[in-house]
């Protein structure tokens, strides 16, 4: 399917240095700009805690998505893609290995990472059935959809990663070489994540499959735009909502909390603790109370 | 025909069974299908997963039986908020951000997801499932005394039951905040360990210690002779005051998601200071469950079932002949147990009900492949071993397990370093086949079904002892996991081999990489071995040599068929 071979040695990085030949509208472009300012990314960087749980983060998303296709390469029937594949899990999982060693030295210069996530019923983890709990992959989704919409969507994903983490090496460059050295060897990965799928998806449509190809770059871009138009629409109305919910507390609920104090002192014994004889139930499957 | 889905939906961990007549056809942890351990949502996977096993389509179920009230559950909530107020201004909008958007209009929701009339959804109470699940190991025909020592269900947070022919009847219960089980979790915390799952390495971590005075820790818990605590409101809703008192029984909190090492002695101290307090209450919960309900035969659910010393103390000290712990005594559970209640089940429920499909094969056919698994482990290699349907419930019970010799030194630190667990804090069981458990372990017949599913820890006979060394807990104890003949894991022919190898058993733990589920899949397993410290994984498809620079070096075998 895809013609280079997957052994090239890391230190070369020749499939880089193709990348720059990509034929003309060629599937993703890589950008060098970032989506978020660099200086917020600094300050992001700057703060330990942000630092580790970012860290903890990108080792998770690796290392799920180093699983997911690994699992993919298990299905291709193509020998070179599922070598490829496989070197790109391979990759992944290292990307995790690397990104929990920072994790851990930041750790040893005593960040902490902050409590767990209390976000579990945050109508952001809405559109679940798109969005893994850690990245872009959905799971299942070269059964789902085949081979072609699989590496399309890997295609997408790794181009938007590759801009992302440059946007990282850039912004830690000073600030934190170590990591940037670490962005830097990552994305160098990214680079070849991003130019073997692009040369996927090139001899597909060269050998007919265009109109295939292109439905399913349109698809993964698209798909990648609604969820981020979703979860833009979905973090306000939490923001809203939580808020709401903060005034509620202090202007609704605060005699009622008086009342049941007032009240728990007043019946002594409602709350005691002590064994309660339960009422016997002749219909244990009726209602909801 | 009766056709019933169990359900456990916004808890720690949503799951599904099926039951068709009383058979319970497939049951599954979402968790094993979307490998998310964040749990707490509709187990859409696991619903169609079942279904399918069982051939159906929603539509053609009779009932869908939720394992909790959610009503009951949301007044519960509110009325922790009021007590805890002022604290908990975050807490509050937190958790009725999720009550208000999703989990109040859970029959709704399950009802939209499933494509189902709204009025085929039910809700049993949470006890009452996890006391159905509890006894569905056992024989249906027979009585049995059921303690459920849960966080907490709706408003119960222990629970005293009877379950006549599948049949369950709740006599008393202690309601929030009163719990044992939250007051185990807040003090595993408080130790280092997880809030929920860490309860057996807590355990085993407190052997190392010494108990130190009670009386402050009874009064944290507000114990009673008879069982029943008295824990303040404020001690669980505001986690400031928690701590703080929790600091004054046992010491500094240790960091978060990193246990201490037994030479922590303070540590190890106040551990077991926490777990022979908790002992001791659910023991004289167990006396006053036996005086409402003289039965001889005692079947424990909940977060405290998870305690295999516990189980072992309910046997030694407690009133009840025989004492039994199912491999699901969790959440997961309840959806089975849910299901049980609208179905009683018409025989004894064994943990294999996952799905999967191997084509057909299967290495428990190969008697070759048994052998030469053996065979491996015999020589000093650790070996992961797949068959058979997966394990419903907290761990694979032998279907996805890594293996090695359990008289070789050093063997169990090996294990579990494979496998990025901790050596101090994984846990591990002694496979033996039943002739052998019959023979070495005292008090085996009358915990026999919680041996089966390892789920309780005994003593040893010193030839066992001699013989398994590295099985021996801190405390000399075993916890077993004996498998019978012809188990659906297949593990009795590898065990059978080791036997005929000289082997008195097999040093076993669940083919997981710390943080992560047994899998489901062979190319799951797969993986996971890959990542792993493994030297073979023997699957399906026949024994995978793996070396140390992973996937490149695999290389499979095809077995012999028989």
């Amino acid at each position: 399917v895809c013609s280079a071979s997957p052994d090239h040695p890391r230190e070369h990085n020749s499939w880089v240095r193709r990348d720059t030949h990509l034929p003309a509208g060629s599937p993703e472009k890589m950008s060098t700009r970032a989506h978020a300012h660099p200086s917020r990314i600094e300050a992001h960087w700057r703060d330990p805690v942000r630092a580790l749980a970012t860290l903890l983060s990108f080792a998770n998303t690796e290392e799920d998505g180093g699983r997911d296709i690994l699992a993919a390469a298990e299905r291709t029937n193509s020998a070179e893609l599922r070598a490829h594949l496989r070197r790109h899990a391979e990759d992944e999982l290292r990307h995790a290995a690397l990104f929990r060693a920072a994790a851990a030295t930041l750790r040893a210069r005593g960040a902490q990472a902050p409590e767990h996530t209390q976000h579990r019923y945050d109508l952001r983890r809405a559109g679940r059935d798109e969005l893994d709990p850690h990245g872009f992959l959905a799971s299942h989704l070269y059964d789902e959809r085949g081979e072609v919409a699989y590496v399309a969507f890997l295609h997408v994903a790794e181009a938007r990663a590759a801009e992302h983490f440059g946007a990282h090496a850039s912004a830690t460059a000073t600030l934190e070489p170590e990591l940037a050295r670490l962005f830097d060897e990552v994305l160098r990965d990214e680079k070849y994540h991003v130019a073997y799928t692009a040369r996927c998806l090139e001899q597909w449509r060269r050998a007919g499959r265009a109109r295939e190809v292109d439905a399913a770059l349109r698809r993964a871009r698209s798909s990648r735009a609604a969820i981020a138009w979703k979860q833009l629409g979905l973090r306000s109305a939490a923001g809203f909502g939580t808020g709401v919910l903060y005034v509620t507390y202090w202007a609704l609920f605060t005699p009622f909390a008086l009342l049941a104090r007032l009240s728990s002192r007043t019946r002594n014994g409602a709350h005691n603790g002590g064994w309660t004889t339960c009422t016997s139930v002749s219909h244990p499957l009726e209602g909801q109370a | 025909m009766n056709r019933v889905l169990g359900v456990t939906a916004d808890r720690a961990h949503p799951a599904a069974a099926l039951v068709i007549d009383g058979v319970v056809v497939a049951a599954l942890r979402e968790d094993q299908l979307n490998r998310s351990m964040l749990g707490e949502a509709l187990p859409t996977r696991a619903c169609q997963a079942v279904l399918a096993e069982g051939g159906l389509a929603a539509r053609d179920l009779d009932l869908v039986v939720v394992s909790e009230r959610p009503l009951r559950r949301f007044e519960r909530e509110l009325a922790g908020h009021l007590w805890a107020f002022p604290n908990g201004a975050g807490a509050f909008a937190r958790s009725m951000f999720g009550w208000l958007g999703e989990r109040l209009w859970l029959r709704a929701r399950l009802a939209h997801t499933l494509e189902i009339p709204p009025g085929r959804v039910r809700f049993v109470e949470h006890a009452r499932a996890h006391a159905a699940a509890a006894a569905a190991c056992l024989l249906p025909d027979r009585s049995h005394a059921a303690l459920i020592v849960d966080g907490v269900g709706e408003w119960a947070t222990t629970t005293l039951a009877r379950v006549d022919s599948g049949r369950v009847t709740l006599l008393e219960e202690q309601r929030f905040p009163h719990s044992l089980g939250l007051g185990l979790a807040a003090c595993a915390e408080h130790l280092g360990f997880a809030p929920e799952g860490d309860e057996a390495a807590l355990e085993r971590f407190a052997v190392h210690g010494v108990p130190g005075d009670l009386r402050a820790l009874a009064a944290f818990f507000g114990l009673g002779d008879d069982g029943a605590i008295a824990l303040g409101a404020q001690h669980v809703s505001s986690r400031r005051i928690q701590r703080r008192v929790l600091e004054s029984v046992l010491g500094v909190a240790r960091n978060p998601g990193r246990p201490p090492t037994p030479s922590d002695r303070g540590a190890a101290n106040a551990a077991a200071t926490v777990v022979s307090a908790l002992t001791e209450a659910t023991l004289a919960a167990a006396r006053r469950l036996h005086d409402l309900a003289p039965l001889s035969s005692l079947v424990i659910g909940g977060t405290l079932a998870r305690m295999p010393r516990l189980v072992a103390a309910l046997l030694e000290r407690g009133p009840f002949a025989t004492v039994h712990t199912p491999p699901w005594p969790g959440d997961d559970g309840a959806a089975l147990g849910a299901a049980l209640v609208a179905s009683p089940s018409a025989a004894c429920v064994a943990p294999f009900l996952g799905t999967w499909s191997s084509d057909g094969h299967d290495p428990a056919e190969h008697i070759d492949v048994a052998r030469e698994a053996a065979r491996l482990v015999r020589d000093g290699a650790l070996v992961g071993w797949v068959a058979g349907r997966p394990a419903f419930g907290d761990h694979s019970c032998g279907g996805r397990a890594a293996l090695t010799d359990p008289g070789a030194p050093g063997a169990r630190q090996r294990l579990l370093h494979a496998l990025q667990r901790s050596s101090d804090h994984g846990v591990t069981w002694l496979a033996l086949d039943e002739e052998n458990a019959r023979a070495h372990l005292v008090g085996y017949d009358r915990a026999e079904a919680a041996a089966r599913y390892g789920t309780v820890a005994l003593q040893p006979s010193a030839e066992l002892a001699r013989r398994a060394p590295e099985a021996l807990e801190p405390d000399g104890r075993v916890r077993a996991l004996v498998v019978p003949s012809s188990s659906p894991s297949g593990l009795d022919r590898v065990v059978a081999a080791a036997r005929e190898l000289g082997l008195v058993g097999l040093l076993v733990t669940d083919l997981a990489r710390a943080g992560s589920r047994p899998p489901r899949l062979e190319v799951d397993a797969l993986d996971e071995c890959q990542r792993s410290g493994l030297d073979a994984l023997v699957t399906a498809r026949g024994i995978h040599l793996l070396g140390s620079s992973t996937l490149e070096t695999a290389r499979c075998h095809e077995p012999a068929a028989v």
